[in-house]
């Protein structure tokens, strides 16, 4: 086509990791394209190098048949490329206004609050179908309209191509279809549009074709006419079982944990029952709710409703402190904000909230500690020069075994685990799986949650899927594809169907 | 009919309430010429509420508006000395209605906008103690600062005449304090004594208390100390020892300020001799004059100095007992 | 957990001699030490008076007030929030104890009654900022106030004298030599290094500075530590306080009145960071110690009056300063 964006190879890797590997994407100007993947797939990475935020390691673009080259994000908006953000841009102490004249609109020259300047943002109110004065405060607006006004800057700036980022998340169900038909009409206008969403079911509504993206390749691009929801998870996530399968042992007959309709703020609908030495995986995309779950169970979030039995007796927890005295400790997901503390010495990260293990009435045993400390260095394989060096300066894959085995030394009845291997290196991550498998052979009762679909699958007997904040499913290994986890995974609107 | 009774009861607390607020928002508004003829209403205001020597003033002014008719009177100030909390304070109190204000200024420029707004709308502003000079306050009821320090440094050079004198001070740049220090170096004119040192401990007791005992300790030979103010007489006597054996040794001490714990320091051979002044006697004095202005005009003299007298071995009785008996409000 | 490297015997040697004095160097409180050491020096030769026994104790039991109550604020700014209260808490406390004295009530009550006022601070303090979450910085701002309007209204800015040679003894009286506050002071000093070094919960004072969701998360009771902590600073500046008057002899309203600043400079100066997670008592004691001699030399060394103040700022900027750069 001699119009439109053309996409050729397009590769990023940073450092000696590659995160995109050599994809082809074609925008023709009235063509809705949705780009799919799971988490790390790649998906924001190939935005952001089409966007300019980025440049790619290999690869061209070619904009209207001539090539296409964005050193800045700025360079991308003049060639007529918008990204609308996940995360909205807005200034709330400014007015509307402002906020529209701050990407510095081409070829209006407008005062301040002059006539002129109203009389431009209005019109592009009047074409995102945003009602409101231009003079209102930024504040004011809800995250749909924040969105609005998003797409108002993008035309602002005379985009001809506008990428939506994950548009519809933070979005209730009224909203996703005011967006929707406001898509579907600048497609009528002649936008190209890239739309970015794990809401499979917009993406069939609206969509006219589809790249799928799966570790960083291309592994689909498709006619939405000639294609189905079924087709696209299954090439989204689609493998063969992993390898850890035959390593797990049977669960022990001893009931552990017994979650009954427990309810936070952030989720809802937690419900299983897990025995001694299983150990039940925690599914879903990013925001379904499964980390929240984690908390809960560890007390680190205030319950609404529901109740917790640990060895058939009823546990109230009000904090974590609680929780490690049931016998629950968590691996926490975010590792440098939540598990290390950056500046103590690794020794100290190994026994902090715990130092009554080796302490009598309360005064430390410098040797029982040290000895501790030595055997956990070793057994973890954790690898340092000495216990007394910060823990900070340990990799990534080290310091998450000291987490582990801090969490593993008081002999807990459930090990919560949260992303047990983001950011750590191969070696690493295989030691800690390991770890989890062996643990369970020793009778701990384990829930790992992860993102990482892979992880999750292979670790765990059972699995616990999570949607859209809620619970929404506890499934066999056996059931327990990668497919159908996904399914269960993948949100859906009330009105809509799975099968097609 | 119990939800009858229940709204006439709120229909009453709602009444009661608007009207409360609305005459108290009106007495606001009221003209002061609108109040009973010849009831005059005065606010004294401190540098600090924290300070024990304004109790004095307090006393000297309530006796006096005791003994006079028709006179009420309200001592108001900050917790701890901060020109910006006492400058609103007189704000406050011009809005309040009073008549007449004496107040003792933390900082004479942060005071004076506040006293010349107050004057502006007919109060009458007295200062005492510490001035504010350029302001348009009617007079200022102190001692001679200058003068007090001239007879402090009179009284040194009339026992000894040559030799080190060490000077204890507040807070420096205080106004008062630096005209008392002036005043002293002016009575040691003439002599050879040399002025080695002067600190200051603003306005903290234990850091007083620290500074003589380390200044002592560090010139063996020092002939005199002056203090500018009587700060380390506040503390109990037997935790500086140094300054007995200073005294007893030949060393001459003279303070400012006649409180009890001053005439106890001279009493029991910690300091030679004191410039006392009566903070009782600025209550009364200031008392007196807003009262005359205010009722018949009486414009006072500017400034008005109180008496200075001088307190050493050869009368240190009488003005104990007198201390003892007053309980230090004379 | 050692080094698997081969190297040859001597130069191993060489380098762990030298590593091991460089890991010396790191410790900020031998740094703090030997500069104080230096500044000292210094001071003895320029001053005949300085190392005069008088002048040692004078200074020894000067600092001892704020060394106290500072050991008390390190506990605080360890867990990485702040007591601004500290001054208004030793004014507090040590009137309260004079008025229970001059009540009639014995000695050693009094004294305990001055202590617990100052606990009863902490205690305000800790509800305020643990259980309602107002940032400490402002709850203790708010405290400095209050306790110090207390301290005043309840002798109406007057002061409180009369005690027993016992208390005063307490204030400014020696044993073997030593002045008895400083006595108190190294008792509450290795006292407090020793549970900041020898007990779970010490250490996870550091943990709750160092992050306070990760030790939030590791199951320490977080907010059980930081009431504990708020109430220990309000009884050590109790007890501050208390001796303090004892040293006077008297109870004055405006005691301590802007101390607060001297005891968070002293633990500042000692190691601490305010953002939490560093400190040790010894380091504190050092920094309260650079105060008093600087405060000392101010004296000695007859340094100008209007620039006394000016010189002390300097200092303590001088000293947190020197800190951040090994940061």
């Amino acid at each position: 086509m001699s119009e439109g964006l053309v996409c050729t190879g397009l590769a990023k890797t940073y450092g000696r990791v590659a995160v995109v590997h050599g994809v082809d994407l074609s925008l023709c100007p009235g063509e809705i394209r949705a780009v799919v993947g799971e988490n790390g797939a790649g998906k924001s990475t190939l935005m952001k190098m089409i966007c300019g935020i980025v440049e790619p390691t290999r690869g061209t673009m070619v904009l209207d048949g001539k090539p296409l080259v964005l050193p800045s994000p700025r360079d991308a908006s003049r060639a007529g490329i918008v990204i609308v953000h996940q995360e909205l841009q807005i200034v709330p102490a400014l007015n509307l206004a402002d906020n529209v004249m701050l990407v510095r609109p081409p070829g209006i020259m407008a005062v301040r609050g002059s006539r002129a300047e109203t009389g431009f943002v209005r019109s592009l109110f009047n074409k995102v179908g945003l009602h409101r004065d231009p003079s209102e405060r930024a504040s004011s607006l809800s995250a749909a309209e924040a969105q609005l006004l998003e797409v108002a800057k993008a035309l602002a700036l005379r985009a001809r191509f506008i990428v939506f980022d994950e548009p519809t998340s933070a979005l209730p169900p009224a909203e996703v279809d005011r967006l929707l038909g406001l898509v579907e009409a600048l497609r009528r206008e002649g936008l190209g549009i890239l739309y970015i969403s794990h809401h499979l079911s917009e993406i069939m509504r609206i969509a006219d074709s589809i790249t799928i993206l799966r570790d960083g390749r291309l592994v689909g691009d498709l006619r939405k006419d000639d294609t189905s929801l079924d087709e696209i998870i299954t090439r989204m996530v689609d493998r063969p079982v992993s390898l850890y399968a035959n390593a797990l042992k049977p669960r022990k007959p001893e009931l552990a944990v017994h979650a009954k309709g427990l309810a936070t703020r952030s989720v809802s609908g937690v419900e299983f029952e897990l025995h001694a030495g299983e150990i039940l995986g925690f599914a879903g995309l990013i925001g379904s709710g499964m980390h929240d779950a984690a908390m809960a169970l560890v007390g680190a979030h205030l319950w609404i409703a529901g109740t917790l039995e640990i060895d058939g007796r009823d546990v109230r927890l009000s904090s974590p402190h609680d929780a490690a005295r049931a016998g629950i400790v968590l691996v926490p997901e975010e590792r440098k904000e939540q598990a290390i503390i950056p500046d103590m010495s690794v020794h100290d990260n190994l026994h902090v909230g715990r130092y009554g293990l080796n302490s009598r009435n309360g005064i430390l045993n410098i040797r029982a500690l040290a000895e501790t400390t030595q055997r956990l260095v070793l057994d973890f394989n954790i690898r340092l020069s000495s216990a007394s060096q910060a823990i900070s300066t340990l990799s990534g894959g080290n310091q998450q075994k000291a987490v582990v085995a801090r969490c593993v030394q008081s002999n807990p009845r459930l090990l919560i685990v949260s992303e047990p291997t983001r950011g750590v290196d191969i070696g690493a991550k295989d030691e800690i799986h390991q770890r989890i498998i062996d643990l369970a052979a020793d009778g701990t009762a384990i829930i790992v949650v992860s993102s990482e679909l892979d992880e999750v699958l292979a670790l765990s007997h059972r699995v616990a899927v999570f949607s859209e904040r809620r619970m929404v499913a506890l499934i066999d290994k056996v059931e327990a594809t990668p497919t159908r986890v996904m399914e269960l995974a993948t949100p859906r609107r009330k009105r809509d169907h799975v099968a097609e | 009919m119990t939800k009858t009774v229940e709204l006439n009861r709120r229909e009453l607390i709602k009444r009661g309430v608007t009207v409360a607020i609305g005459g108290a928002t009106a007495t606001m508004f009221l003209p002061r010429k609108a109040r009973a003829q010849g009831s005059v209403s005065l606010a004294f205001v401190p540098k600090a509420l924290n300070n024990p020597v304004f109790e004095i003033t307090r006393a000297g002014a309530e006796d006096r508006v005791a003994e006079l008719e028709g006179v009420s009177f309200r001592w108001v100030g900050p917790t701890t000395t901060d020109a910006a909390a006492q400058s609103q304070i007189i704000d406050d109190l011009v809005v309040q209605g009073v008549d007449g204000i004496c107040l003792s200024c933390n900082d004479p420029a942060a005071l004076l906008p506040a006293i010349n707004r107050a004057m502006n709308e007919g109060v009458a502003v007295i200062t005492w103690d510490a001035d504010s000079p350029d302001s348009q306050r009617l007079t200022n009821v102190a001692i001679d600062q200058e003068a007090a320090g001239a007879m402090a440094g009179q009284q040194m050079a009339a026992r000894i005449q040559s030799g080190k004198v060490a000077i204890l001070t507040g807070t420096p740049g205080a106004l008062n304090l630096e005209q008392r220090r002036d005043g002293f170096l002016r009575g040691i004119d003439g002599t050879n004594l040399e002025v080695i040192a002067t600190d200051p401990n603003f306005d903290d007791v234990q850091r007083a208390v620290e500074i003589v005992e380390q200044r002592i300790n560090a010139t063996p030979d020092l002939a005199g100390y002056f203090f500018v103010g009587m700060w380390p007489f506040f503390a109990d006597l037997a935790t500086m020892p140094q300054l007995r054996q200073f005294v007893s040794d030949g060393g001459v001490c003279v303070s400012l300020d006649a409180l009890s714990g001053a005439i106890a320091a001279v009493e029991q051979g910690y300091c030679s001799v004191l410039i006392g002044y009566s903070w009782y006697g600025f209550g009364t004095s200031a008392v007196d004059v807003l009262v005359d202005y205010i009722r018949n005009g009486v414009e006072p003299a500017d400034p008005l100095h109180t008496d200075l007298f001088i307190v050493d071995e050869s009368n240190i009785a009488e003005y104990a007992a007198l201390d003892r008996e007053t309980e230090g409000k004379w | 957990m050692s080094l698997n490297e081969q190297a040859p015997a001597n130069k191993r040697d060489r380098e762990t001699t030298w590593r091991r004095l460089s890991i010396l160097w790191e410790v900020p409180e031998l740094r703090l030490l030997i500069a104080i050491l230096i500044g000292l020096t210094i001071l003895a030769f320029l001053s005949d008076a300085f190392l005069t026994g008088r002048n040692l104790r004078s200074v020894l039991l000067g600092f001892s007030f704020v060394g106290i109550a500072a050991i008390g604020q390190l506990l605080v700014i360890i867990t990485g929030r702040i007591d601004l209260s500290c001054g208004s808490v030793m004014g507090l406390a040590g009137m309260v104890c004079a008025l229970t004295m001059a009540a009639g009530m014995g000695m050693w009550l009094a004294m305990t009654a001055g202590i617990l006022a100052g606990a009863a601070v902490g205690l305000f303090n800790g509800i305020f900022s643990v259980r309602f979450g107002i940032t400490s910085f402002i709850v203790t701002l708010g405290t400095l106030q209050i306790a110090r309007g207390i301290t005043v209204g309840l002798t109406e800015g007057g002061t409180v004298t009369g005690f027993p040679d016992l208390f005063l003894f307490l204030g400014s009286g020696r044993l073997v030599g030593v002045p008895v506050p400083v006595i108190i002071l190294i008792v509450v000093g290795l006292i407090v290094a020793a549970f900041l070094r020898y007990t779970g919960a010490g250490r996870e004072l550091y943990a709750i500075g160092g992050n306070e969701s990760a030790a939030r998360l590791a199951g320490v009771p977080v907010k059980r530590l930081q009431y504990a902590v708020f109430v220990a600073s309000g009884t050590l500046a109790g007890l501050a306080g208390v001796l303090l008057t004892a040293r006077l002899g008297a109870a004055v309203s405006n005691a301590a009145a802007g101390y607060e600043l001297t005891i968070i400079a002293a633990v500042v100066i000692g190691g601490a960071s305010l953002a939490g997670g560093f400190g040790t008592a010894f380091g504190v004691v050092l920094g309260a110690l650079l105060i008093a001699f600087v405060n000392n030399a101010l004296v000695l060394l007859t340094v100008p009056t209007y620039w006394q103040q000016t010189f002390i700022g300097a200092v303590i900027v001088a000293a947190a300063l020197l800190d951040r750069l090994r940061r």
